[in-house]
């Protein structure tokens, strides 16, 4: 197993190093004018050309290229063209944008697992049609609009800002967060924002223990909502024992607009593959004999069809989790959130090239990570896909 | 009645498939029954209800199709108005099933063991888990696996070794009746054979009920002591093996026969008979063999036949007993 | 008729190779009698059959279906032979020896034809064949998606938009007056003060600038349309040829294919359409469209439909296929497509939503320099009422929006539908 996966991420560390590749001399090609151009629009022809020599910019691609990657194998992100280090952007850019990644790729897949299994097992009702048509509505709907939508009902009629646009990109910060409380502390609100996401992921990770353990002795199960409940409820704790309850608040309630609109613009896709997968292991002979056990309708349901449907799904999630990455950059972007999305945004636009390849880099990385997690995910959910690994380990 | 002495008694069973051309009457007026202990065979050709039958009885049935009408009486008690719970409460304690496809009856993501321990705790709680693992070695031995592979994965078996598994999973709760539909077709003919012994030599053993189904007479006279041929959805005869196979009373039994040239013989092609076995959209008039029986007349096109007793305990449904004018 | 279940030929070949004849040939028939064209089942039949006659006929049958399948008319050579062996022979036993030249001329006459059935087709014959194999199909297939009411309101959908695409030049030309409903510029003075709701001037009203917002949305369709079409086709056309070329050679070819779809598919759509659209800012709906599709198509469409690919050719259905008398051309067009269409068009769903989203958000930030496309109706709802202070337009912004979730709509309809042609499970219900 484990050299599966030391083999499988291997590989993927090559294939990120050929799309960063790629990217880096599409973008210098085949994008107008470099960051001198945009950055020093007043500039005469010979400032110009000492700021690009400055920036080594006059240096050739190839050169460049070298460079840069010389810079990524010694694991130095380098400087920003307007002169902050990376690492600092970075620092301040990844912890919102994991916060709505994370968070609500999570969210919105359980809730798309379970709409899906629950609509596609009662497939005829009116009830699972309208949830049906609602989630293909919500994921085919247009992001700007949603979070507009999501904006205006939360907040009853609350202005909406246009982030960007035709007037040029805005710089992206926390607006909405309440000054006075941040002024009386030290910490910025992407420091506060690590702190919550690891106290999620630890209670996260000790209550699945616990309930790996309490499943094992007692062969029951434990119900999916107390448990999610019972994580709320500990990483609220978590934020009160490292005393940044009323911070992580604060920012809870500018965060949840764009992880609710992710989550419903995300969960629609889950739900509908869940149907297709569960429609598919529904008729299956394993299925009729568990019924024929008589066994309880939702042991049959919930341990023998959505298990096995699931994994079709967990295989779909590595295709699709890219194009979740650029839904999270596209809703950051439509309301302002100050995270990795907006930060390439603003970097592409002024062809700050190093923030451009760099954050594409920590994006592959993320979705290397989360591929990799769903590798685990997948070979202890599917016995075929574990045993098939021991056997090639020991042959 | 009050208790019987049959395990199983179904009493004019109607069950019909809902679709968008029209009802499809599966199993039409079904009467028959099964005593303890006793092996029946259910034979016919493809698609006429054999499988819709078996499900009736444990009330499996996909969500298109209705029992219209009928008793089915498990140790007396009818269990067509019984609800889901109550009668989940009687699956797989009562009657149990084994399926068709070898490959695809155990879910492939639990162990064997757990797949089996999963009815037994449902059905017989009250056992230890000691009892329950002794159980579980035990029939494992009785369907011949080595015990030690009960707690491998479905995949890490042949077919043959899954199917023998499912049938040990359906005795795991030492039911009354046991419903064997094709058990062995997906497998290859020499484990066929030996799942076909295996299967007989349990019933014997164990004194369980059983219905065989198969399209293949052969193998129905091997294992069954009374059989029941089936065409269009219809029972159209039941009587002992030896009376099924020396005195067959409907034509179809009769052309069945002819077809088959021996119990021991090597399978060889059957002579198809004329015609093709109609569509249940639409069944023929009267009697639904009549357009490819030889001895038809007028009567068999107007009216059906009644499935009654011509001699003690062999049961058909003809106007022509025997091909008699 | 009842639907037959799609492994029946399997179940047949299993059984024929068990030595099952009868089984066998009773479910040939009946998928036979469900489709009598079925080049396969008759084929397989030829061999069930015991009586050499019906052989023949069964072959004959294969050859009517497909006068150019090569193992058949093999088949038929060898049967014929065999049937003139048995002829000979008994004619031998009945009337000694006279019989046998007029039959060896029977013989090498058969031969020459069958050498005219194998060569002397013309170009057009072939092609009349294909075309009249392919309608029998079409219209069996079409039957089953037009069981799906849902199936058949998608696939109406995407023909009002088809229509509404036409609508705009039209309308313009005859009833709408240029400064009133120009997309861009029109202004109604009649009405004040703008926006003004739904009404019988103005279907969808108009919106803080005073512009008719149907004529809007109509105007934009055409841009959208063509994105998603061409999007859809573009991403189903790179998809399948990539995952039946990695499912046919398999090995290298695969390791090949799949490596690339993993490197394309971390190509972020949107980003390359920023990047693209700020070179070329007057960018083509069309090339826009077939930019994101040949992306997504070589990546995550590949990805999802090579699985299945893969699944489809190592089924032991391919097995019985080969016997039956297929070559690689044969399997690639006769199995392999037909089962990936229906998770092509899966696909194509997936990136007309992609496509047109990405689209409209590309110019809903200004990059490309579209001027009208739902994605700007919406920016520019977004940026007039906040700059009048007009409150909340809805009327431009719900039918936009609309606009958007219908599409796709149509195409998802239209893909469940395809969805039950290829899983013959499923018909029943
Ligand atoms: N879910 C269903 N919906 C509609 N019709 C069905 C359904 N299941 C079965 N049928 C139809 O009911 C009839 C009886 O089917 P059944 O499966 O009981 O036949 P069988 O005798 O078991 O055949 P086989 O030997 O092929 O297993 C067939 O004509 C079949 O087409
Ligand atoms: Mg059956």
């Amino acid at each position: 197993m484990t050299r599966y996966l030391i083999r499988q991420f291997t590989i993927s560390l090559i294939k990120l190093f050929v799309f960063l590749t790629f990217m880096f001399f599409f973008i210098q090609i085949v994008m107008p004018g470099d960051f001198v151009d945009q950055f020093a629009m007043g500039c005469d022809a010979a400032c110009r050309e000492e700021m690009r020599v400055q920036l080594g910019l006059d240096l050739p691609l190839w050169n460049r290229y070298f460079h840069w990657l010389g810079q990524v194998v010694r694991l130095d992100f380098g400087e920003s063209m307007f002169g902050e280090p990376i690492l600092d952007i970075f620092k301040r850019v990844i912890p919102p944008t994991l916060l709505v990644f994370v968070i609500g790729t999570v969210l919105a897949f359980m809730i798309g697992l379970w709409l899906g299994k629950v609509t596609s097992w009662r497939e005829r009702g009116i009830g699972s049609r309208l949830i049906t048509l609602g989630g293909l509505v919500l994921f085919t709907s247009f992001p700007p609009w949603l979070t507009y939508l999501v904006t205006y009902l939360v907040t009853k009629g609350g202005v909406f800002q246009v982030v960007g646009g035709r007037g040029g990109l805005r710089g992206p910060n926390f607006t909405g967060l309440d000054r006075l409380l941040w002024q009386k502390v030290e910490l910025s609100p992407s420091e506060v924002i690590i702190t919550m996401m690891i106290c999620v992921v630890i209670s996260a990770l000790f209550l699945f223990l616990l309930k790996f353990i309490y499943e094992r002795l007692t062969k029951s199960k434990v119900p999916t909502l107390m448990f999610v409940f019972l994580i709320g409820l500990w990483a609220v704790s978590g934020w009160q024992m490292w005393g940044i309850d009323d911070l992580a608040f604060d920012i809870m309630t500018i965060a949840y607009i764009p992880m609710v609109t992710y989550i419903l613009l995300a969960f629609g896709e889950f739900m509908l593959i869940m149907q297709a997968s569960m429609r598919d292991v529904k008729n299956s002979e394993y299925v009729q004999i568990a019924r024929a056990k008589g066994l309880p309708e939702s042991t049959v349901r919930d341990q023998h069809a959505a298990r096995n449907a699931l994994l079709p799904v967990l295989s779909r999630l590595v295709i699709s989790l890219p194009y979740l990455i650029t839904g999270v950059v596209i809703i950051e972007s439509s309301v302002g959130w100050p995270g990795l999305g907006t930060n390439l945004w603003n970097a592409l636009y002024w062809q700050n090239m190093p923030v451009v390849m760099n954050t594409l880099l920590i994006v592959g990385i993320i979705s290397l990570g989360a591929r990799l997690i769903i590798d685990v995910i997948a070979a202890y959910l599917d016995p075929r896909i574990r045993y098939q690994d021991f056997q090639t380990n020991h042959t | 009645m009050t208790v019987s002495e049959n395990v199983l008694d179904v009493k004019n069973l109607v069950m019909h498939y809902r679709t968008r051309k029209g009802p499809v009457y599966a199993v039409d007026n079904v009467t028959f029954h099964v005593g303890k202990g006793e092996a029946i065979g259910l034979v016919g050709e493809s698609g006429c209800g054999k499988t819709s039958i078996a499900l009736s009885l444990l009330k499996l049935l996909p969500t298109n199709a209705d029992i219209l009408n009928g008793e089915i009486r498990i140790m007396g008690d009818d269990i067509v108005p019984l609800p889901e719970k109550k009668m989940n409460k009687r699956r797989w304690r009562d009657i149990s099933m084994v399926f068709q496809s070898a490959m695809n009856s155990l879910n492939p993501v639990f162990t064997v063991e757990d797949q089996i321990l999963e009815a037994m705790l449902e059905h017989v709680p009250h056992l230890s888990e000691e009892e329950m693992n002794e159980k579980i070695d035990s029939l494992f031995d009785l369907v011949g696996l080595d015990p030690s592979l009960k707690t491998q994965y479905p995949h890490q078996y042949s077919g043959g070794m899954r199917q023998r598994a499912v049938i040990a999973m359906a005795l795991s709760c030492d039911p009354d009746l046991i419903i064997a539909d094709e058990p062995t077709t997906a497998l290859d003919v020499i484990v066929q054979d030996s799942i076909l012994k295996q299967i007989r030599d349990i019933q014997k053993e164990l004194n369980m009920a059983m219905i065989y189904i198969s399209h293949d007479i052969a193998v129905i006279a091997e294992v069954s002591e009374r059989v029941g041929v089936m065409y269009a959805g219809k029972l159209v005869e039941m009587s002992s093996t030896e009376n099924i196979f020396h005195n067959p009373i409907h034509p179809y039994t009769m052309a069945l026969m002819s077809c088959f040239p021996s119990i021991v013989g090597e399978k060889t092609e059957l002579v198809t008979l004329p015609g093709e076995p109609p569509d249940l959209l639409a069944p023929p008039p009267g009697c639904r063999f009549h357009p490819r029986c030889p001895y038809v007349t007028e009567i068999c096109k107007e009216q059906d036949p009644d499935y009654k007793e011509h001699t003690q305990g062999h049961y058909a449904a003809c106007w022509h007993p025997g091909g008699e004018k | 008729m009842d639907p037959i279940p799609s492994n029946h030929l399997e179940k047949a070949y299993n059984y024929y190779r068990n030595g099952q004849l009868s089984r066998a040939s009773q479910l040939l028939v009946e998928l036979i009698k469900h489709d009598p064209g079925h080049e396969e089942a008759w084929y397989l039949l030829s061999y069930v059959l015991k009586d050499l006659d019906r052989q023949i006929y069964a072959v004959q049958r294969v050859l009517r279906i497909n006068p150019l399948n090569q193992k058949a008319s093999i088949r038929l050579r060898k049967l014929s032979v065999l049937r003139e062996e048995e002829d000979a022979g008994e004619t031998l036993s009945s009337e000694t020896a006279e019989g046998s030249p007029p039959q060896v001329t029977r013989y090498t006459e058969w031969t020459r034809d069958q050498q005219i059935t194998d060569h002397g087709f013309s170009h057009t014959q072939r092609l009349k064949f294909r075309a009249h194999n392919f309608w029998r199909r079409f219209k069996m297939n079409w039957n089953i998606f037009a069981q799906s009411r849902l199936a058949i309101l998608g696939l109406i959908l995407v023909f009002i938009f088809g229509l509404l695409t036409i609508a705009y030049p039209i309308l313009r030309n005859t009833v709408w007056a240029s400064s009133v409903y120009d997309p861009i510029t029109g202004f109604d003075m009649k009405v004040f003060p703008h926006p003004v709701p739904p009404g019988s001037r103005h279907l969808l009203g108009t919106d803080t600038l005073g512009r008719d917002v149907l004529s809007r949305l109509l105007a934009a369709t055409p841009h959208t349309f063509v994105i998603g079409l061409t999007a859809a086709v573009a991403t189903a056309i790179v998809g399948t040829l990539l995952s039946m070329a990695a499912a046919y050679f398999q090995g290298n070819v695969d390791t090949a294919i799949t490596n690339l779809a993993d490197v394309f598919i971390m190509l972020p759509a949107p980003v390359m359409m920023v990047i693209i659209g700020t070179r070329f800012r007057e960018i083509s709906p069309f090339v826009l469209g077939l930019f994101y599709g040949v992306l997504t198509g070589a990546g995550g469409t590949t990805l999802v439909m090579r699985a299945q690919a893969i699944q489809i050719v190592s089924k032991p259905f391919m097995e019985a296929a080969q016997i039956a008398g297929g070559g690689g051309r044969h399997i690639i067009f006769k199995h392999l497509l037909p089962s990936l269409l229906p998770l092509a068009a899966l696909q194509m769903m997936v990136a007309v939503t992609g496509a047109v989203v990405a689209d409209g958000f590309i110019s809903f930030f200004g990059i490309t320099r579209t001027i009208s496309n739902w994605g700007t109706i919406i920016y520019d709802a977004f940026i007039y009422a906040g700059i009048s202070g007009t409150g909340v337009p809805w009327y431009s912004l719900v039918p936009a929006a609309m606009c958007f979730s219908l599409f796709a709509l149509g195409f998802y309809l239209i893909s469940r539908g395809l969805h039950r042609v290829a899983s013959p499970e499923l018909r029943r219900r």
